[in-house]
């Protein structure tokens, strides 16, 4: 009877341990065990026949995890990653290192265009505030050339206008005044009136005897028909 | 008793890591060609993660670009006192996990498979006495590898979200216990006790299709 009774505290005292131990197996496979527990499982493998059977069974599982298919890969992953962090972050230039030459030509062109312009202004305020100061540039007039037009009475006006330099240009709005038109060319104008209405009036018959354009869609359509 | 063989690991060499972690370094100094190279060295662990979390190949593809924008972006918080690969896949997890739980587009694998090869006792030979020719091939054998493969992946699709992703990243990443638990969040002994009842549950799913190769 006492030899049953230490059969039996013998088998729970190893059930405990076999219960304490079999968590540990798979770090033991892993290779994740200090010294001293792996001593302690490899003692307790030696003589326990179900958890060498329970580590084994492991260990197969594990060699099963390597059969899982790869995943497939899409293709320009590398191509697609930059589109996806230029459309994140637009003002990164990809794939090189941003050159600084555009940078510096841009800021040259800046500075050129502020310094013209700043001088132009300069000069303009210079004269309008005090035209009495100092002798005015020699500049030649500037001459704007009209393009060529049908003869026509003349009206006393140069062929081209020309502005001085320094002549203040007319204010926005200000109409000059036409200048009196001598008895001929009130003439001539009225002449030239009754020639257009002539003209009108000559049109209107023709409009009036003017039966329309062909219809220029007719047989567009005949070819598909059928 | 015999030493455990070790056992196999998908995870790449260490050269891989090695180079990864340079690149990086390269591209965190302003070298902006190291990124793109580090993203053809690094990409397929990525993708990888993904899909075998369960995510679709179009999703894991998504998912996978992601993560490197995040690197892109987050190039100033590494450092290199962790691995890079480490860094990584805790970028990845992150964002697995969001993904699955949020679009809920994991793929589904049936673990039941219609064309099971027949174990011994249920061969056409009828005879219970029957035993096959050691020299023959082996049931486990006569499966074809990607069958196989599909229900492996089947039943690591059916662990729960923790222990999925600790197998995966310590099975298919590389990843020590330490760096697990780091990713996840969790004390290395969590990670142990996850390790283990995952190892368990595959084990005893998968064990009607490989028990004959004992």
């Amino acid at each position: 009877m006492a030899s049953v009774g230490n059969s039996s505290e013998r088998d729970r005292r190893e059930a405990s341990i076999c219960e304490r131990l079999r968590p540990e197996l798979v770090a033991y496979l892993d290779g994740e065990l200090d010294a001293a527990a792996r001593a302690e499982v490899e003692a307790h493998l030696a003589a326990c026949a179900a958890c060498r059977r329970e580590r084994e069974g492991l260990a197969r599982a594990g060699a099963l995890l390597e059969l899982v298919p790869p995943a497939p890969i899409g293709p320009r992953f590398e191509a697609r990653v930059r589109e996806r962090i230029a459309r994140a972050e637009p003002k990164i230039l990809p794939l090189r290192a941003p050159s600084r030459l555009p940078r510096v030509v841009a800021a040259a062109a800046i500075a050129a265009a502020i310094l013209i312009l700043g001088t132009g202004v300069a000069l303009k305020l210079a004269r309008v505030s005090d035209p009495a100061k100092g002798p005015r540039p020699q500049v030649p007039p500037i001459v704007v050339r009209k393009e060529p037009q049908a003869p026509r009475p003349a009206r006393g006006r140069p062929p081209a206008e020309v502005f001085q330099p320094g002549e203040a240009p007319p204010e926005i709005g200000e109409v000059p005044p036409e200048p009196a038109l001598e008895p001929a060319e009130e003439a001539m104008i009225a002449k030239l009136h009754i020639l257009e209405d002539l003209e009108i009036a000559e049109n209107l018959e023709l409009l009036e005897a003017y039966e329309g354009p062909e219809d220029p869609t007719q047989g567009l359509f005949e070819e598909g028909k059928g | 008793m015999t030493a455990p063989a070790p056992e196999p690991r998908e995870a790449p060499a260490d050269a891989p890591h090695d180079e990864a972690q340079a690149l990086m370094l390269a591209f965190q100094a302003g070298d902006e060609a190291a990124f793109d190279r580090l993203v053809a060295v690094a990409k397929a662990d990525v993708v990888t993660l993904a899909y075998r979390y369960g995510l679709d190949a179009m999703s894991a593809d998504d998912l996978a670009q992601e993560t490197f924008l995040r690197v892109y972006r987050s190039r100033a918080s590494y450092k290199p006192e962790a691995r890079f690969r480490a860094w990584l896949m805790r970028i990845a997890t992150n964002l697995v996990i969001s993904e699955a739980r949020a679009k809920k587009r994991a793929r589904t694998i049936s673990l039941e498979r219609p064309i099971l090869p027949k174990a011994a006792d249920e061969s056409d030979s009828g005879r219970s006495d029957f035993h096959p020719d050691p020299r023959a091939e082996q049931p486990g054998a006569r499966l074809e590898r990607e069958e196989l493969g599909r229900l492996v992946e089947a039943a690591v699709l059916a662990l729960p979200e923790t222990q999925r992703v600790a197998i995966l990243l310590n099975r298919y990443h590389g990843q020590s216990y330490d760096e697990v638990a780091v990713a996840l969040g969790l004390s290395v002994d969590a990670v142990k006790s996850l390790l283990f009842r995952a190892r368990q549950s595959l084990k005893d799913k998968l064990d009607k299709y490989i028990q004959e190769n004992e």
